[in-house]
């Protein structure tokens, strides 16, 4: 490293690295409502590669699906909540998502200087600004494994397991998780006639300091036969604090 | 008190960041095609914990994004597809891939 600075704290953890770029809050939003399917979300287009943190609110599971690029900029990106259900679609209608709302935060790498005259400011030798003291920086403070059972349905019972996660040092933080999953449980609703279901991973708040993590219904309509299975994955909550 | 780290603040004298915090660092993105599985190594990462993640950049019902996994200091992503018999019940997303240093 012929430029920048590397700062270590008393648990030999890098406090400040001038040798990786760090990311940086660009843009946030609050009480966003997610009533569409899925909810396309605006940002600023941008040419540097975002993380988009999210924050749930308590009445339903979301997630962030997936972002939208449209060469050379990042223009979107798609939130998921859950539909009214167990969804059939003998009633004729398609699902109902359950509106809720989503605080959301974007960061990149930090494309320019902040306005603060006092603090630190390091660049890198292709000048190349690595960290300013006067920006919010993305800051991971948990990463916890989740690993969920396989959705089911028995009788008339529909089992969407949860595991709800506690993060006590920081309060309303943002989360991403990641990968999502996918399950598929179709069966016979009339003589002949096959509907299924899709299951999604999500988040929704418990309280400042805990969240759940769990399946919830994303889809539904008619199909051609019986089935239970998916791709249920080992998911990442990642716990990132606000400065 | 701490005894290693620095302690910035503002013209206010408000805490900017403080000894005992510590700030992510980006490390590597890469854009993966659908149905691409492939990996990375880099060595630097070796000593620190990192977090690898995937974001799909494709929308649909039945899409799903990269598995990512570390093994030393390897990392690899996996598309991600299944059937019901003959049926695609989901498939494979185009994926970008993120690997950030949080210690």
């Amino acid at each position: 490293m012929g430029y920048g600075i590397k700062i270590l704290n008393d648990n030999n953890e890098v406090q400040v690295d001038g040798e990786y770029r760090n990311f940086s809050e660009v843009e946030s939003d609050t009480n966003v409502t997610i009533n569409s399917y899925p909810e396309l979300i605006s940002i600023t287009n941008t040419s540097l590669v975002p993380v988009i943190a999210i924050r749930p609110d308590t009445d339903s599971f979301i997630n962030l699906f997936s972002y939208v690029y449209s060469s050379p900029n990042y223009t979107d990106f798609n939130v998921i909540g859950g539909i009214e259900g167990p969804y059939d679609p003998s009633y004729g209608v398609p699902p109902v998502v359950i509106s809720t709302t989503v605080d959301w935060i974007a960061y990149t790498e930090t494309p320019s200087k902040s306005t603060e005259t006092h603090g630190l400011r390091i660049y890198n030798s292709d000048t190349d600004l690595v960290f300013d003291s006067g920006k919010k920086y993305f800051d991971i403070v948990q990463v916890d494994q989740i690993i969920l059972d396989d959705p089911t349905h028995v009788g008339a019972v529909w089992n969407r397991p949860y595991e709800d996660i506690t993060h006590s040092s920081i309060e309303n933080p943002y989360y991403i998780l990641s990968p999502n999953g996918f399950w598929w449980i179709s069966g016979m609703v009339e003589p002949g006639k096959f509907a299924y279901i899709i299951f999604r991973i999500g988040l929704k708040q418990i309280s400042s300091t805990s969240v759940r993590v769990g399946w919830f219904w994303y889809d539904g309509g008619w199909c051609g036969g019986a089935a239970s299975t998916g791709y249920n994955p080992t998911c990442n909550l990642i716990t990132c604090n606000v400065r | 008190m701490s005894d290693f780290g620095v302690r910035i603040k503002d013209s206010s004298g408000n805490i900017l960041l403080d000894t005992p915090d510590r700030i992510t660092r980006f490390r590597y993105s890469t854009e993966v095609n659908a149905d691409a599985d492939d990996n990375v190594t880099l060595a630097d990462i070796d000593g620190y914990s990192t977090i690898e993640f995937s974001i799909m950049l494709e929308t649909g019902s039945g899409k799903c994004q990269h598995s990512v996994a570390r093994s030393g200091t390897q990392i690899s992503w996996v598309h991600q597809d299944g059937y019901a018999g003959i049926v695609k019940l989901y498939e494979s997303a185009k994926s970008l891939i993120f690997v950030f240093m949080y210690t």
